[in-house]
Formats: structure tokens, C-alpha cells, sequence
């Protein structure tokens, strides 16, 4: 299999790559307190190894670029704040800092992640499911339609962070509120996403499905469910990214676990390389969950 | 002997002040075993009235009689044929045809499905891209497969809505040289009731050609076998959209 990437972008990527390890290991540094370079480094050549990896096996795409721009990113952060000492140690933390959060408090980071997941795929897992529920029911009886959606698109707007602070009060435990938070951030947009997903199915798809005698849960269950499927799919990515800003939020207000809570618990003592490191987690979590939805993706939409 | 029977039937769109009456008061009957081509400008309600033949929509007035019952639904002596979106995008072609064996009782178990739906397949050529989804295949194939689904319901009755319209010429000669044949294949000759813009290809399948026009058919004609007359019945076709009285008696056969 040949490898991907064009000669040119290899050659900046490789390049990239040396220099930025050279300046963690080797460049003195103009800043005191700067932690270890080893968990950064390691993170780096972990990265490389899967950035090569995956261009060994022949995988196209944009990955040159995105490599070349964290390698970039990653220089600067490197050069403006260890080496160079510029910036204000406590607020704007070194990489070597902040990597050895993340990689030596791994335990931590994840006791916290693990939390946040649960609530995430309780309060996601339970608005997608009853949201498309409801959306297909919908579907079928046009009265009650004329009853939902009016309701959903006046309910849909209002974001669940802002009655959050209420939900929490209202809740028997700080938990089920979260779950609750997450489970309306979902709920009134998938639900009207599968609501204009049913509308978009072809008529004659419905058609041809009738002449074969279909109606009532079977068409919905055999026909409907797997036409609206693929939009639904396609609509996860940004409704998983919502329940995670909910479920942050929501951990703001007063969680004692949660990636959320431990951002802001470290922006109250002022300890902002935690706060950086946490931040960085809720990416990598995100940016997780969208790969595992691609995946998805590709596995049960393979007819498309 | 009438197998098709339209009585009296008026259908539109809307209500009130909105209402569009697009067919009024057609009263049509189609033989057992006779092929009608059905052509007309677009709006006419060509398809109207296949979906009015299938029972997929109502008559607001009048009746619709197949095989001697009232039709109140979804006719289960007839098979549709649509232009796109007669195969569902997420199963394979073999899995449709099967779908459609299973659906309405034609096949006992899965292992029965598949197989007869293999069958099925290689009857109408298609028996490479059984595992392929319908994005996977061309214009061509996809009628195939529909007409593979058609044919494993054996009904009595095939509707075509523009079936061979987004195919090239060479496509549409072979699909025509395959519809034929499955109006010929089992014991009892199929009913076929074609929508086409091609006057051509209405021609060459066609006993009866039904011309479409505001309100309904404007003629019904038997489609002659002297060449001369087919002709002509061509050329009063192609300038009879709207069709006068008189292109018709010129075209030798006409029934207004």
C-alpha cells in the first residue's frame, strides 16, 4: 500500500516534527517552574506514531495539514512561553506543565472523564432515544404533531444551561439534574431534527412500501426508522457536542467529579495548568466521541 | 373480460376555495392481459391516475373497480414501478426482492426468500449485483431490480410510472425487450398500464394508448397493426396533445 501525503508536506511535517522535540529536550529554558519535558515528549512521539501509522496504511486526507498545524501550534506555545519566558507563568502555563498534568495525573483525569461520560451517555443516550420515539410517533399521527412541534419549537430555542441553576435546585441529586440538563439539551432539537427528517423521505419510498402492504409500526419500524437513520446519525456529532457544553455547565453548578467541575474547580484556586490540562481533555474527549461516530457511520450507513 | 374498471372518477387536489380538479369524471376499463400506455404533457395527471389505479390515492368521486372489488386501498392485485426510489437505499437488491417475498407472504422462511429472490434476479439479469445497494448501481440496473421486485409479487397487475425515463436509448430498448417478456412469463398474461413521455416506446409496447390531456383521457386508441396506420396514429399523436376529433379519425383506429 503506498504511503499518503505528498513529498513536500512530509519533508514540512518531519521537519516540524524534530524541531519541536529539539526545543522541548534541548533548548534552554528562560522560565522557571518549567515541569519535565519527558510527558510532553512522549505525547509528541505518540502523535507522531500514529500520524505515521496511519500514512503507512495509505489513509487519505487532510491529515498532513492538521499534523504541520499542531506541530505549529504546539512550537509556539513551546517557544513563546518556556524558552522565551513570555507571559505570565501562573496564567499562561508551559506545555511541559501542562502535559505532565495529563499524562502523571492520569488517574485523576480520568476518574473525572469517566464521571462526565456516565452523565453524558445517560442524559444523551435517553433524549436521543425517546426524541426519535417521539419524532417517528409524530410521524404517524398527525395530531399529535400538531401538538408536539408547535411546543418543541418554542421549548427548543430555550438553552438547558440557563434553567440549569433552577434544575439543580428543583433535582433531588446534583446527578440527576446533570443527566437532565444533557437529556433537554438533546431531546427538543433531535426530536425536531427526526420530525424534518421523516418529512424529507420521498413519498414514493412510502408508496412502494405500501403497495407491499405495509402500514403502522411495521412501516415505521422497517421503512421510516432506517430512511431517517443516516440523518439522525449525521445530526449525532453536533448533539453529543451539545450534551457536552450542557454537561460542563451543568458541572459548574455545583458537581464534585466531572471534567467540568475540575476546570473550574482549578480556575478557583488559580491553578490554570490544571485548568489548561482539563480544557485539553474536554477536547480529546470530544474529538473521541465524533471518531466513534464515524465510525458508526461508516459501519451501519455502508449503503450510502 | 374487464379487468380494470374506472367509473365516473373525479379526483383534485386541495379543499375549499383551493381545490384543483385535476381528473373529472373518467370512466375507462382496461382488459385482462392488454398493455395501455399512458402519455400526455406534464401536469395532465398521468401519475394521478396511476395512483389512483394502485390505490395508493382515493377517487373524490366515482369508483374504481379492479378484478370485480372496489378498490379502497392499496391495490393487492398490483405492482408499482416508479421512475426512482422503488428500491429502498439501505438493502441490497437481494434483500429487496426478498423484502417483497417475505412482505406479502410469497415466502415461508428467509432461507426460501433469499433463494427465491436469486431467482428472481437471474430472470432479469441481475444476478452479479445481487449484494450491491441501489447507490451502487446505474439507471439501468435499478429498473432491473425493480422489475425483479415486481415480478417476484405476481400480481396480476404491473403499474409503470416513466420507468425507463432517465435511461439512454440502447437501456431502455433492453428493458422494453424485458418488460414484454415478463408480461409473458407464468400462466396468466400481466395487465401493464405504462406512464411514458416517449410516444415511441407507447407505440411499440402498447395495445391501447390512452392520451392524457386536461380533465382526463382525451382519446383511447387501440394501437393498429398495419405500419401505415401506426404511422399516421404517430403523427396524430405528436401533434395531438391536442389532438383535434378529426387527427384522430385520420390516424384510423381512434376511439374519442
Amino acid at each position: 500500500m503506498r504511503p499518503a501525503g505528498t513529498g513536500r508536506s512530509v519533508r514540512v511535517e518531519n521537519g516540524l516534527f524534530l524541531l519541536l522535540l529539539l526545543a522541548v529536550i534541548c533548548l534552554p529554558k528562560g522560565r522557571t517552574g518549567v515541569a519535565s519535558p519527558w510527558p510532553l515528549s512522549a505525547v509528541i512521539l505518540l502523535i507522531e506514531l500514529s500520524y505515521q501509522f496511519h500514512r503507512l496504511r495509505g489513509r487519505k486526507g487532510t491529515r498532513d495539514d492538521i499534523i504541520i498545524f499542531v506541530w505549529l501550534l504546539l512550537f509556539m506555545w513551546e517557544m513563546l512561553t518556556s524558552v522565551l519566558g513570555l507571559g505570565h507563568p501562573v496564567l499562561i502555563p508551559s506545555p511541559e506543565n501542562v502535559f505532565a498534568v495529563l499524562v502523571l495525573r492520569y488517574r485523576t483525569m480520568l476518574l473525572n472523564t469517566l464521571y462526565s461520560l456516565e452523565l453524558l451517555f445517560l442524559g444523551a443516550a435517553l433524549g436521543l432515544s425517546l426524541s426519535t420515539a417521539a419524532g417517528l410517533i409524530c410521524g404517524r399521527l398527525g395530531r399529535l404533531r400538531a401538538f408536539l412541534c408547535p411546543i418543541a419549537n418554542v421549548l427548543a430555542p430555550i438553552p438547558a444551561v440557563v434553567i440549569s441553576p433552577y434544575l439543580v435546585a428543583l433535582m433531588p441529586s446534583f446527578r440527576s439534574a446533570s443527566v437532565l440538563v444533557v437529556f433537554l439539551g438533546v431531546f427538543w432539537p433531535s426530536f425536531l431534527g427526526t420530525v424534518a427528517s421523516l418529512d424529507a423521505v420521498d413519498p414514493r419510498l412510502l408508496d412502494s412500501a405500501r403497495m407491499l402492504g405495509l402500514k403502522g409500526r411495521e412501516m415505521t419500524w422497517k421503512i421510516l426508522l432506517p430512511a431517517v437513520f443516516p440523518s439522525m446519525v449525521g445530526r449525532l456529532k453536533i448533539t453529543m457536542t451539545t450534551a457536552v457544553l450542557m454537561l460542563n455547565f451543568a458541572e459548574l453548578m455545583g458537581a464534585s467529579h466531572g471534567l467540568g467541575y475540575y476546570i473550574q474547580n482549578s480556575i478557583a484556586y488559580a491553578n490554570y495548568t490544571n485548568a489548561v490540562a482539563g480544557i485539553l481533555m474536554v477536547g480529546l474527549v470530544v474529538t473521541f466521541m465524533n471518531k466513534i461516530i464515524t465510525l458508526i457511520q461508516k459501519k451501519v450507513i455502508h449503503w450510502q | 373480460m374487464d379487468l380494470i374498471r374506472l367509473n365516473d372518477v373525479s379526483f383534485g387536489y386541495g379543499e375549499g376555495g383551493m381545490y384543483r380538479p385535476v381528473l373529472s369524471h373518467l370512466s375507462q376499463t382496461v382488459e385482462a392481459g392488454s398493455f395501455v400506455g399512458i402519455i400526455g404533457p406534464s401536469g395532465c395527471g398521468k401519475t394521478t391516475l396511476l395512483r389512483l389505479l394502485s390505490g395508493l390515492a382515493l377517487p373524490g368521486r366515482g369508483s374504481l373497480i379492479v378484478g370485480g372489488e372496489p378498490l379502497t386501498g392499496p391495490c393487492e392485485q398490483a405492482a408499482v414501478v416508479f421512475q426512482e426510489y422503488t428500491l429502498f437505499p439501505w438493502m441490497t437488491v437481494r434483500r429487496y426482492v426478498a423484502f417483497c417475498l417475505r412482505e406479502t407472504g410469497r415466502a415461508g422462511s428467509r432461507k426460501t426468500a433469499d433463494r427465491d429472490a436469486l431467482d428472481y434476479l437471474a430472470y432479469v439479469g441481475m444476478t452479479d449485483a445481487a449484494d450491491l445497494f441501489p447507490s451502487q448501481l446505474s439507471g439501468g440496473m435499478r429498473q432491473r431490480a425493480a422489475l425483479a421486485g415486481a415480478l417476484a409479487l405476481d400480481r396480476r397487475i404491473l403499474l409503470l410510472d416513466e420507468p425507463f425515463g432517465a435511461l439512454d436509448r440502447h437501456r431502455r430498448q433492453e428493458l422494453q425487450k424485458l418488460l414484454r417478456a415478463i408480461q409473458a412469463a407464468g400462466s396468466v398474461r400481466k395487465t401493464i398500464i405504462m406512464v411514458t413521455h416517449d410516444i415511441d416506446e407507447a407505440l411499440a409496447l402498447s395495445d391501447r394508448i390512452w392520451l392524457m390531456g386536461e380533465g382526463g383521457v382525451r382519446a383511447d386508441v387501440t394501437v393498429p397493426e398495419e405500419p401505415e396506420h401506426r404511422r399516421k396514429l404517430r403523427e396524430a399523436l405528436i401533434m395531438g396533445l391536442a389532438a383535434s376529433d378529426s387527427a384522430f379519425a385520420y390516424a384510423g383506429g381512434g376511439e374519442l
